[in-house]
C-alpha cells in the first residue's frame, strides 16, 4: 500500500474539524496586516508625521530588540516592522497547535487506531496534517498581500509580507511535525513545540540587542525581518523558510516510519508498582499530571527572565555609546524611564504567554472529562467541587509563580550590574505580579465557559489572540478606549513607572472570582459527561 | 427497603433522544443482578444517574434508599464502579492507579490486591500509556474489586480481556458475592451474564422489558422439542401449546409453552416416540426474542 493512500480524505476530514478555529486563525492573521496599514495611513498622513514617529521609535532600543529595526518610514515600512514579528510568532502557534490536534493528539486518543485499520498510508496522517496546516498559513498570507495591497501599499512589499507569514507557518509545521514524533503525550509534544518557539523568539532578542548578527541567521525570526518586506526585499531569504520546511518534514517522516503508533521517540520506562503517599487524593493526581508541564513552563520564563533582564541592562551601555541619544532620552524621562517602559511592556508579553498555560490548564479538566477519567475520580469519594479546584490551583497559582520568577530573574540580571540585585528582583517581580489579577480573569473566564457551555471553551484561546492584538497594536493605532477596555490587561497598573493602584487589581480579582465560581457552580450541577 | 438499587419511571432525554423512557430496576441487596441490553439501550446512563453523574429528567432513582444525585460522596464510599471504557493517566503506573483508586474510596483491601494482580496477570509497573484495552480494564477491575465496598457497579467488564481472563473474572465474582456483595453487572455477553447473575433484567429503548430470575424468565418463554415419532407428526399442529411445527418424514421440530410442556409430553407419549431432544431455553434465545420483534 503507498505510504500516503488517503492523504485527500484525510485533509477534507481535518478541514471539517477545523472549520471553526482554522476560520478564525487566517481570518484574523489575514486582517491584521491591512487594518493596521490603515490606521497608520489615517494617524501618520504625512513623511513629516511619519518621520516623527520613526525618530521616537528609534530612540527606545527596546522596540528593535522585540520587533526587528526599522526600515524606512513608508507606511509599508510601518506595519511590517509593528507586526512581522508577532503575526510571524502566532501563525507559528496556530501551526503548532493546528498539528498537534491533528497528529499526537488523535494517537493518544486512539482515533489514530481506527484510521489505521481502514485503507489509510502510514505517512497520511501527518501529511494531511502537514497539508492543511500550510495551506492555513499560505491562504493567511495570501488575505495579508491581497489586503496590504488593497490598501493601497506596494506590490513587492505585500507579497513580502504574505511570503513572511506563509513561511512561518510552514517552518513551524515542520517543526509541530518532528516535535509530535517525540512522545506518547500530546501535552509534552505540544509543549516542545511551543518551547521550540519561544527559544527562537528570545534568540532573535538576544542577536539583535548584543548585535549578534549571525545568531540572526540562526531563526527564523530572523529571516523575517531580513526579508525587509518595503524596504529593497531580499527574496532568496524566503527559501530559508522552504529548506527548513522540507528538511524538518523528512525528519519527522524518517522518524515516523521507524516507531510504533502510539510510541514515541523515547522509550517509556517502568515505574513504580506502589502509590507514594503523595499520590493520595485529588491534589496529588492533579500535581502528577501538572508537575512536568509546570517545570517546564518555569524553566522557560526563567530564561525570558535572563534575557529581558541582560537586555535592560544594555540599554544603558547604548545610551552612553551616543550623546544624541542620550539627549533624546532625557527628554523621554531618563534612562529609569525607558529601562522602566521597557520592562512593562516585555513583562506584558510575558503575562500574555503564560495566560495560555492558564487557559491550557483549565481544560485539561475537560479533557479528564472527555477521557472519562474525570467519571472514574467522580466514582469515588471525591467532589466535583475538589476535582475542579486541584486542577485550578495550578492555573491559578502557575501563572502567578511564573510571572514572579520571570520577573524576579529579569530585575536580578539587570541589578547585578546596574547595582541592588535584589532590590531590582522585588521591584521587576512585583511589576510582574500586577499582572496576576489580568491572567486570572481568563483563568476564571474559561472555567466558566467550561461550566456553562463546554463546547465554547476554544473562544478563550480566540480572547487570548484579540487581547494580544489590542495590547500591541491598540496604543499606536490609537484604537477607542472602550475596545481597548475590552481587555483586561489594558487594565493592569503600570508598575514600576506608576504605582501601584488598588482598585483595578480588586476588581479584576473580583471578576476572576465570580467567573470562577459561576463556572464551578455549573459544573456541580451539569451532566458528566456532558452531551453537546 | 430491602433494594440496593431501586429506580422507577426514570426518564433522560438527551436533546432528541430519548435514553432513558420510563425505566424500572430493583436490585436487592446481596444480588447479582445482569443488566442486559445491546449498545445504546441506555445502560450506561443508567449506571450515570446511579453515580450521581446526570440528573434525570423524570422518576426516581434510589442507591442505599438515597437519592444518587444529592447525597453522590456519601454513598460512593459504599460502592466502586468500573467504567466500559477504563482510560488511565498515562503517566500513571498500573499499580499506582489502583493504590490511588483505592485511596479515594477510602481503603483497599492489600492482600486482595496482591492477589488479584497475580491472579490477573497484570504488571503493576507499567504506565497508563503502555497498556492495551485488556489490561487497562484489569487496572480497573482490580482496584474496584480488591476495595472493601457493598455494592460493584460494572460496566461491561470484560469487553477487552481475553477467554482465560474471563475465565478468571467469572471466578472473582463468584467468590466476592458468596462474601454478600452486591454486584451489578450491565453486559451484552449472555453466557457470563447467565453464568454469574441471580436476576436478570433486559432493557430495551431505555424501559426493561423483562426483570426477574432467569428460571421465571424461562417461564414465559417456549421449550424446543426435537422428536422422531412412529406416527405421523402433523397432528401436533392441533396440540394446546405447540409453535412453529416443522414436519420432515417422521422427524419434527416444534416449541412448546413452558407452562404447557407436561401435557404435552403426555401426547407425544401416545404416538410412539423413538428419540426425544427438549431443550430449554438459553438467555441468549430469550433476549433475541424481545429485539427481533423489532425486525
Amino acid at each position: 500500500m503507498n505510504g500516503f493512500a488517503g492523504t485527500g480524505k484525510l485533509a477534507r476530514l481535518i478541514l471539517r474539524q477545523e472549520r471553526v478555529k482554522l476560520t478564525f486563525w487566517v481570518l484574523a492573521l489575514g486582517a491584521v496586516p491591512a487594518i493596521t496599514a490603515q490606521s497608520f495611513l489615517e494617524l501618520y498622513p504625512t513623511e513629516t508625521s511619519r518621520q516623527e514617529l520613526a525618530t521616537t521609535i528609534g530612540a527606545n532600543p527596546a522596540f528593535s530588540a522585540i520587533l526587528g529595526p526599522l526600515r524606512g518610514t513608508s507606511i509599508g515600512a510601518l506595519t511590517s516592522w509593528r507586526l512581522l514579528v508577532i503575526i510571524g510568532a502566532l501563525v507559528g502557534v496556530m501551526a503548532v497547535l493546528t498539528m498537534i490536534r491533528h497528529t499526537r493528539l488523535e494517537e493518544e486518543t486512539g482515533r489514530r487506531e481506527l484510521l489505521g485499520s481502514t485503507v489509510v498510508g502510514r505517512h497520511a496522517p501527518l501529511a494531511a496534517a502537514v497539508m492543511v496546516t500550510v495551506a492555513a498559513a499560505v491562504l493567511a498570507g495570501l488575505i495579508q498581500a491581497a489586503g496590504l495591497v488593497g490598501v493601497g501599499l506596494e506590490v513587492p512589499g505585500s507579497v513580502a509580507f504574505g511570503v513572511a507569514t506563509a513561511g512561518m507557518g510552514s517552518f513551524f509545521v515542520g517543526v509541530a511535525a518532528v516535535a509530535a514524533q517525540m512522545s506518547p503525550s500530546a501535552g509534552v509534544t505540544r509543549g516542545i513545540g511551543l518551547a521550540v518557539l519561544g527559544a527562537f523568539f528570545l534568540l532573535r532578542i538576544v542577536a539583535e540587542s548584543f548585535g549578534i548578527g549571525v545568531l540572526a541567521w540562526v531563526t527564523p525570526f530572523g529571516w523575517s525581518v531580513e526579508l525587509s518586506s518595503f524596504a529593497d526585499e531580499k527574496w532568496w531569504v524566503a527559501t530559508l523558510w522552504l529548506v527548513g520546511f522540507v528538511a524538518l518534514g523528512a525528519a519527522a517522516l524518517t522518524i515516523s516510519s521507524r516507531r510504533d503508533v502510539g510510541e514515541g521517540l523515547f522509550a517509556q520506562r517502568a515505574g513504580d508498582s506502589r502509590a507514594s503517599r503523595g499520590l493520595g487524593g485529588t491534589v496529588g493526581l492533579a500535581w502528577r499530571q501538572h508537575r512536568a508541564g509546570l517545570f517546564g513552563w518555569l524553566a522557560g520564563v526563567a530564561v525570558m527572565g535572563v534575557v529581558m533582564g541582560s537586555f535592560a541592562e544594555s540599554i544603558a551601555g547604548l545610551v552612553a555609546d551616543s550623546p544624541q541619544m542620550a539627549e533624546i532620552l532625557t527628554m523621554l524621562g531618563g534612562v529609569e524611564v525607558i529601562t522602566d517602559a521597557f520592562f512593562m511592556s516585555i513583562v506584558g508579553i510575558v503575562a500574555i504567554v503564560v495566560s495560555g498555560y492558564a487557559i491550557r490548564t483549565v481544560l485539561r479538566l475537560q479533557q479528564e472529562e472527555s477521557l472519562l477519567r474525570a467519571e472514574l475520580v467522580l466514582s469515588t469519594v471525591v467532589t466535583r467541587s475538589q476535582l475542579a479546584w486541584s486542577h485550578l490551583v495550578f492555573a491559578f497559582a502557575g501563572p502567578a509563580l511564573m510571572l514572579a520568577v520571570s520577573g524576579a530573574v529579569a530585575g536580578f540580571v539587570f541589578g547585578v550590574t546596574a547595582g541592588d540585585p535584589i532590590d531590582e528582583a522585588a521591584r521587576i517581580a512585583s511589576a510582574a505580579l500586577a499582572h496576576v489579577p489580568a491572567v486570572w480573569v481568563l483563568a476564571g473566564a474559561t472555567a466558566a465557559l467550561y461550566g456553562a457551555v463546554p463546547r465554547l471553551t476554544a473562544v478563550s484561546w480566540a480572547a487570548l489572540v484579540v487581547f494580544l492584538l489590542l495590547g500591541q497594536l491598540g496604543p499606536i493605532l490609537r484604537l477607542p478606549q472602550w475596545a481597548m477596555n475590552l481587555s483586561p490587561f489594558t487594565h493592569v497598573p503600570a508598575v514600576p513607572v506608576e504605582p501601584l493602584e488598588l482598585a483595578p487589581v480588586l476588581w479584576l480579582v473580583g471578576v476572576a472570582l465570580v467567573f470562577t465560581l459561576g463556572g464551578l457552580g455549573r459544573f456541580s450541577s451539569r451532566d458528566i459527561p456532558t452531551v453537546s | 427497603m430491602d433494594a440496593d438499587i431501586f429506580i422507577e419511571g426514570l426518564v433522560k432525554t438527551f436533546g432528541h433522544v430519548r435514553a432513558l423512557d420510563g425505566l424500572d430496576l430493583e436490585v436487592a441487596q446481596g444480588e447479582v443482578h445482569g443488566f442486559l441490553g445491546p449498545n445504546g439501550a441506555g445502560k450506561t446512563t443508567t449506571i450515570r444517574v446511579l453515580l450521581g453523574l446526570i440528573r434525570p429528567d423524570a422518576g426516581e432513582a434510589r442507591l442505599f434508599g438515597s437519592d444518587p444525585w444529592a447525597d453522590a460522596t456519601e454513598l460512593h464510599r459504599r460502592l466502586a464502579y468500573v467504567p466500559g471504557d477504563v482510560n488511565l493517566w498515562p503517566n500513571l503506573t498500573g499499580g499506582e492507579v489502583i493504590d490511588l483508586m483505592g485511596r479515594l474510596r477510602g481503603g483497599l483491601d492489600e492482600k486482595r490486591r496482591a492477589d488479584l494482580i497475580e491472579r490477573f496477570d497484570l504488571d503493576p509497573t507499567k504506565k497508563g500509556s503502555t497498556y492495551s484495552k485488556g489490561n487497562r480494564q484489569k487496572v480497573a477491575l482490580v482496584a474496584a474489586l480488591s476495595s472493601d465496598v457493598d455494592l460493584l457497579i460494572l460496566d461491561e467488564p470484560t469487553a477487552g480481556l481475553d477467554p482465560l481472563m474471563e475465565a478468571r473474572f467469572r471466578e472473582v465474582i463468584q467468590e466476592d458475592t458468596a462474601n454478600g456483595r452486591t454486584v451489578f453487572l450491565a453486559s451484552h455477553i449472555l453466557a457470563e451474564v447467565e453464568a454469574l447473575c441471580d436476576r436478570v433484567s433486559i432493557i430495551r429503548h431505555g424501559r426493561a422489558v423483562e426483570s426477574g430470575t432467569l428460571d421465571e424468565l424461562r417461564h414465559l418463554t417456549r421449550t424446543t422439542f426435537n422428536v422422531t415419532l412412529r406416527t405421523n407428526p402433523s397432528s401436533l399442529a392441533q396440540v394446546p401449546g405447540v409453535h412453529d411445527l416443522v414436519v420432515t418424514g417422521s422427524r419434527a421440530t416444534f416449541e412448546v409453552d413452558s407452562d404447557r410442556v407436561g401435557e404435552v409430553v403426555k401426547v407425544l407419549a401416545g404416538m410412539g416416540v423413538e428419540t426425544i431432544v427438549s431443550k430449554p431455553p438459553t438467555l441468549e434465545e430469550l433476549f433475541m426474542r424481545h429485539y427481533r420483534e423489532e425486525l
